[in-house]
C-alpha cells in the first residue's frame, strides 16, 4: 500500500474532521441548552429530521476517522513492538468498524433488541 | 546523584568537542514547560475519548429505544457513578475542544512562537479548568431540577 501522502493526508483529515465535530457539538450544545425539559418524543423527534440524520452519519464517520488518526499516532510513538502493534492497530480498527455499522443502525433507527 | 559520562559533540562551526553529561536521568528533577503539560493532556483526553466511544453509542441508542428507556436514563442520572462517568466524559470532551482549537489556530500561524504557545497553553487550560468545574458544580447541583 502506497502512503506517500498518507502523513498529509491524515494531518489534512484529522483536521477537516475536528472542525466538522466541533460545529456539530457546539449546535448539538445549543439545542440542549434550548431544551432544559428535553422530553423522549423531542428528542427522537430530532433524528427523524433529515439534516439531523445525515449530519450525525457524518459526524459519526468523522469521529471514527479522527479516532483512528490519533490511536495511530499513539500507537506509533508508544508500542515499539511492530507485530504488537499490528495487533493492537487491528483490534481498534475492528472496534471502529463495529462502532461505524453499530452507530448507523442506532440513526437509521433500525430496533436494536438488547439480550445479554 | 546521576552518573556522569563524556559525551562528544559537533558543533556548528565544525568542532568536536567532549562534555560531561549525565546519564541516567532524574526523572522527577525534570521540568514539563506548560506546553508539554497541555500537548500530553491533549492526547490523553483524545485517548480517554476513544475508551468512551462505545460507551456513548450505547447511550445514544438506549436513549432512542423508547419513552421508558429515555427515563430510564433520567433516573439514571441519580446514581452517582453514572454522574461522575458522565462529568468525566465531558471533562474530557471541553478539554480536548479547546487544546484542539488552539492547534488549529497555530495552523493558521496564530500564537506560534514560544511565548504564543505558552499564553494560548495557559489560557486553554484556565478556560478548560473553569468549565469543568462549572459542570461540577451542574452535575452535583443542577441537574436535580432537571431531572426530578
Amino acid at each position: 500500500m502506497s502512503r506517500s501522502n498518507a502523513g498529509l493526508r491524515d494531518w489534512a483529515i484529522q483536521r477537516l474532521s475536528a472542525v466538522y465535530m466541533a460545529f456539530y457539538v457546539v449546535l448539538m450544545f445549543a439545542y440542549l441548552a434550548c431544551h432544559p425539559h428535553l422530553t423522549y418524543d423531542v428528542w427522537k423527534h430530532l433524528f427523524t429530521v433529515f439534516w439531523a440524520q445525515i449530519g450525525t452519519l457524518i459526524f459519526l464517520v468523522c469521529l471514527l476517522w479522527h479516532a483512528w488518526i490519533g490511536i495511530w499516532t499513539i500507537f506509533t510513538d508508544y508500542v515499539k513492538s511492530p507485530s504488537l502493534r499490528l495487533f493492537l492497530q487491528s483490534i481498534v480498527l475492528l472496534a471502529l468498524l463495529v462502532y461505524f455499522f453499530w452507530g448507523v443502525q442506532i440513526v437509521w433507527g433500525i430496533p436494536l433488541v438488547w439480550s445479554f | 546523584m546521576a552518573r556522569l559520562a563524556s559525551v562528544i559533540f559537533f558543533t556548528n562551526n565544525g568542532d568536536i568537542v567532549a562534555k560531561t553529561r549525565p546519564v541516567n536521568l532524574n526523572i522527577p528533577s525534570l521540568k514539563f514547560p506548560i506546553t508539554a503539560i497541555v500537548s500530553i493532556l491533549h492526547r490523553l483526553s483524545g485517548f480517554v475519548l476513544f475508551l468512551f466511544i462505545p460507551v456513548v453509542l450505547w447511550v445514544f441508542g438506549y436513549s432512542l429505544t423508547s419513552a421508558a428507556h429515555f427515563h430510564n436514563l433520567a433516573l439514571a442520572m441519580s446514581n452517582v457513578w453514572f454522574r461522575l462517568g458522565v462529568w468525566i466524559f465531558f471533562s474530557g470532551l471541553i478539554y480536548h475542544l479547546f487544546a484542539g482549537i488552539r492547534h488549529l489556530f497555530m495552523d493558521l500561524h496564530w500564537g506560534e512562537s514560544l511565548r504564543g504557545g505558552r499564553i494560548g497553553a495557559w489560557f486553554i487550560l484556565a478556560v478548560s479548568v473553569v468549565l469543568i468545574v462549572l459542570l461540577a458544580v451542574y452535575i452535583l447541583i443542577g441537574l436535580d431540577h432537571v431531572v426530578y
